[in-house]
């Protein structure tokens, strides 16, 4: 995602125009031996969210609430989705009472799950239409049984 | 009788180095080197060489801060381990 996608002019606009962007390496002493794909792994489909690897994007509100994650490398087109994906749920919710948001919310996810463009992606939607967490409450192995599998 | 001493105590500073190294590659739980998470500085920087044309932000909570003032959403890019070699 380093070369590719937040090197493409249109997501460095929408990045810099509706998002701040923040990074955290969770275990940067952790060595990839044998390189990051080694042979006996397989990636789930293609470079759309599906190669989960060593990266999880979350997307939050400004209150902390996430609105979006998803695990593994996303490529341009679908990075762009879930960037418009975040920001179109955001805007449903802040139109929202409070008291409707987590359903508006779960059904936003639920809804996004049967569309979704590979496995994955289905399944990370589903996932997160349990509960809407804090940025606090979420952590680099939420997405672990995707086969996010570095820790 | 100084470089008598030095060739006492050289093999067993070589063997602790060897074993600390083994440790923290491994993750020891003996070790100190808990996972830790980087730049908690909150300071504006570049992602060492990736992507300059987007600003990133170390801390989280300063990101929201921003967020909040911005009227703009947090994206927050979550990754493990030493990215020299490939990976995202």
């Amino acid at each position: 995602m380093r070369t590719v996608a937040f090197s493409e002019a249109g997501i460095v606009k929408l990045l810099g125009d509706k998002f701040v962007c923040a990074w955290v390496n969770r275990r940067p002493e952790l060595k990839f031996k044998d390189g990051l794909y080694s042979k006996d792994w397989h990636p789930r489909g293609l470079p759309n969210g599906s190669a989960v690897t060593n990266i999880t994007s979350v997307f939050a509100a400004p209150d902390g609430t996430v609105i979006h994650a998803l695990p593994g490398y996303l490529d341009v087109a679908g990075f762009k989705r879930h960037l418009e994906f975040a920001l179109k749920l955001q805007a449903q919710l802040q139109e929202a009472a409070v008291k409707d948001r987590a359903k508006i919310y779960a059904e936003a996810h639920s809804a996004a799950a049967k569309i979704a463009k590979d496995v994955n992606e289905g399944e990370a939607h589903t996932l997160l239409t349990a509960k809407m967490m804090r940025v606090g409450e979420f952590k680099f192995g939420f997405f672990d049984g995707l086969g996010n599998i570095f820790r | 009788m100084a470089i008598r001493r030095l060739s006492q105590i050289l093999p067993l500073v070589l063997l602790t180095g060897l074993a600390v190294s083994s440790a923290q590659e491994a993750g020891h739980p003996l070790c100190s080197c808990k996972p830790r998470e980087v730049g908690a500085s909150g300071s504006r920087v570049n992602w060492d060489g990736y992507a300059k044309s987007i600003k990133w932000h170390y801390s989280i909570d300063e990101a929201l801060r921003i967020a909040r003032a911005e009227g703009k959403l947090v994206f927050w890019q979550q990754i493990v381990g030493d990215l020299d070699k490939e990976g995202c």
